[in-house]
């Protein structure tokens, strides 16, 4: 344990709103239609932007292709329309607090088809790509989209096969595992699928009568380089967020719209920490904790996995200390991070291939170490600390692709078991965690830490969650799919997400399962949506999201009925508009929100 | 990358990834110490060892890609990656004379243990 408190507290407002306490004035109120040749547009995307673009507010036309959207600001300000297959409207107005404006979009469809093509998301996108074969197509989907989307404006541009060549060797130095010929594969196709040719569209956009309740609200956080790779619900109903490129923590009051940032204590490591060997990716990855996950305890402390430094923070939001306990350098990338019902902290250690338990009480962790799941997974888990702790004589050298055994054994991804997502059954205690490229779920005695594992149905178990009756939901990330299992029976459902044509595949990479009405939400991240899987009629709502490149994370909970992400597509200068965000999505509107709602400080001028 | 890190680095790789050159290497090491076995009927022992150490240096010389991983070129050759001529060439005289030094160790050390066992 580091034994200084740090109160680094760096209030980076950044300004979204003057955030003066009690100034919050009505907000504003648009009303109108959608329409394209006189007739209504259902589900198309009503998007106010506020003058500072700080601020986005989305709802969608109903069936009529009506609107009302409420506005959490005032002043000047961009409304947009959006829908598929049509070009954008925009207008500029300025609205007065508790202002009302009544107008109609006229939506033109796309009739050159390169504009068509540019206004497609990354699912279509990579639909021009073709394989030679099924394992490197699925390598590309496991090692190239976790991080973030390949297919949009930024990633899919012409390029000569060796420009791809250095941009896929640049990536295997972020950690895309991939055997030489995988690498060499994907390059190929890249080099010959992202012509600027224009993609075939195809994609269907069917109405569902849920999105004219719906209400979307984004935050734009931080700069062009912000990494927030998790958000969590804090009790006091603001969002938090870890930033792991630039080691601080993100604070956003919902309420008043006030942003803050604190950062974490400086520490007796290089830059990229127990990573500074590997190449990190520039501009981004500046910090040496790299806080990955949050998960906040009952005393109201947040406890931050910090990948990079192999620590664990401790953040308490009312006096903004840190507190760093040390988890071990040969532990490598603590990961996702929960707290079962005694207070005690469960997180994975994805790189070495363990669990941690960690009480606060006596701040003593216990490290358990998962099954080998076979040789060269053995090898990983043995000789990976060490490989790492050579390569740091050499910074952002990669000297680890040089020696590890996924390139010269030809292992790829599968010379690693990664344990990743975590989380706690609600109704015996149990630890479950998934284990990504062993394709794996397992089970660990909060008491006697006995492991037992189970294989999964469909490739790439990601953040699993439990529902409040003690089942497990499981993203299939790699096959796009969505697991069920019950522990009882030990038994697995699977079912296919939907998509928005055959060709195309989505990578749900998070799910969570609110406990109100049990329905699962999950992250799709090549299509720009939010999927809502209703148990009991085994049926998908889904959610276009009004920003294109919208990559989430961990899905989370607000009382008021939001579902709640941050934008996290790597790198932040590839979502439009260029900066992450808070989102958050209201499936039954923002009742009660919008009357506290700031107003913008153009409007306070 | 200044060149005498670079150089630091390209050592530390092989000599991390020694057992793997020298797994790959195995044919050649058998041929050389066959080599040094028969040739022993009308080679001289210093010729015999520095020509044995050549056949040795053909199989476990490195040829490095671009991740900078080592492998023996002839493996290379065999799989029709690119190898540079004049980089192949300096790592099978580098590797040769890096074996004939150790072969030469080892010899004078065998000869050293064999003394004391005469007696």
């Amino acid at each position: 344990m580091y034994g200084f408190m740090s109160i680094r507290f760096t209030a980076v407002a950044t300004a979204i709103f003057a955030a003066v306490a009690g100034a919050s004035v009505r907000a504003a109120t648009l009303t109108g239609s959608v329409q394209s040749d006189g007739r209504p547009l259902a589900g198309a995307m009503v998007t106010a932007i506020d003058g500072a673009q700080k601020l986005r507010d989305t709802v969608y036309t109903d069936a009529q292709g009506r609107f009302t959207l409420r506005v959490a600001f005032s002043g000047p300000m961009t409304v947009r329309a959006r829908a598929p297959y049509y070009k954008d409207a925009a207008q500029q107005l300025t609205l007065a607090a508790e202002g009302q404006r009544d107008f109609s979009f006229h939506l033109e469809r796309h009739s050159v088809a390169e504009e068509l093509s540019q206004s497609l998301p990354a699912s279509a996108q990579l639909t021009a790509l073709s394989w030679s074969s099924a394992s490197s197509r699925e390598a590309f989907i496991s090692q190239c989209n976790y991080c973030h989307q390949v297919g949009n404006e930024l990633t899919r541009s012409p390029r000569e096969k060796n420009a791809w060549q250095s941009t896929v060797q640049r990536m295997e130095g972020y950690f895309a595992l991939l055997t030489n010929s995988e690498a060499k594969e994907i390059t190929r196709t890249l080099a010959d699928g992202f012509t600027g040719k224009p993609v075939a569209a195809i994609e269907e956009h069917p109405y569902q009568p849920e999105l004219a309740h719906a209400k979307v609200r984004e935050w734009v956080v931080g700069d062009a380089m912000t990494f927030i790779h998790d958000a969590e619900v804090g009790a006091d109903e603001h969002l938090y967020g870890a930033d792991e490129g630039h080691d601080v923590i993100w604070h956003l009051d919902r309420a008043t719209g006030k942003v803050e940032s604190y950062a974490e204590p400086d520490i007796d490591l290089p830059q990229g920490g127990v990573f500074s060997g590997v190449q990190l990716p520039i501009g981004v990855f500046t910090g040496k904790h790299g806080p990955h996950s949050l998960a906040q305890g009952r005393d109201g402390r947040f406890w931050i996995t910090n990948a990079l430094s192999s620590t664990l923070a401790s953040f308490d939001p009312s006096t903004k200390e840190f507190h760093l306990y040390d988890v071990g350098r040969t532990h490598l990338y603590p990961h996702t991070v929960r707290i079962d019902a005694e207070g005690i902290v469960w997180f994975t250690i994805v790189a070495s291939n363990e669990v941690a338990r960690f009480d606060p009480r006596t701040a003593k962790f216990t490290i358990i170490s998962l099954p080998h799941n076979g040789f060269w997974h053995w090898v990983s888990d043995t000789f990976f600390p060490y490989v790492l702790k050579i390569a740091a004589w050499f910074p952002a050298q990669n000297l680890q692709l040089a020696v590890s055994h996924h390139k010269w054994a030809d292992q790829g991804r599968n010379a690693f078991s990664f344990p990743y997502g975590i989380d706690v059954n609600p109704t015996d205690g149990s630890i479950w965690y998934a284990k990504l490229y062993a394709h794996k779920i397992g089970r660990i005695d909060p008491r006697t830490l006995q492991v037992r594992e189970f294989d999964t149905p469909l490739k790439g178990p990601r953040r699993l969650r439990f529902d409040p009756q003690g089942n497990l939901w499981i993203p299939a990330f790699d096959e796009g799919g969505l697991m069920k299992f019950d522990p009882k029976t030990e038994r697995f459902e699977t079912f296919r997400l939907p998509l928005l044509a055959h060709n195309e595949y989505e990578v749900p990479y998070a799910l969570n399962v609110q406990p109100a009405t049990g329905d699962v939400w999950i992250t799709s991240n090549m299509s720009d949506r939010i999927f809502r899987f209703r148990p009991q009629s085994r049926t998908f709502v889904t959610y276009p999201m009004p920003t294109r490149v919208t990559w989430l994370r961990d899905l989370v909970f607000t009382k008021d009925g939001g579902v709640c992400s941050s934008s996290s597509n790597l790198p932040a200068y590839g979502i439009e508009g260029g900066l992450a965000s808070f989102v958050c999505l209201y499936p039954d509107g923002e009742e009660g929100h919008d009357a506290a709602a700031p107003t913008s400080p153009h409007a306070r001028r | 990358m200044p060149s005498l890190q670079m150089l630091a680095m390209y050592t530390v790789i092989t000599v991390m990834l020694l057992p793997l050159l020298l797994f790959f290497s195995i044919p050649f090491l058998l041929a050389s110490v066959a080599f040094n076995v028969v040739s022993a009927i009308w080679l001289d022992q210093p010729v015999r060892r520095i020509l044995a150490s050549g056949v040795a240096a053909l199989g476990i010389a490195p040829a490095y890609d671009t991740y900078l991983s080592p492998r023996p070129i002839y493996t290379r050759l065999f799989t029709g990656e690119p190898v540079e001529l004049g980089a192949s060439l300096l790592s099978i005289a580098l590797t040769w004379v890096l074996i004939g030094l150790v072969a030469e160790v080892l010899a004078r050390r065998w000869r050293l243990r064999r003394v004391p066992n005469r007696k």
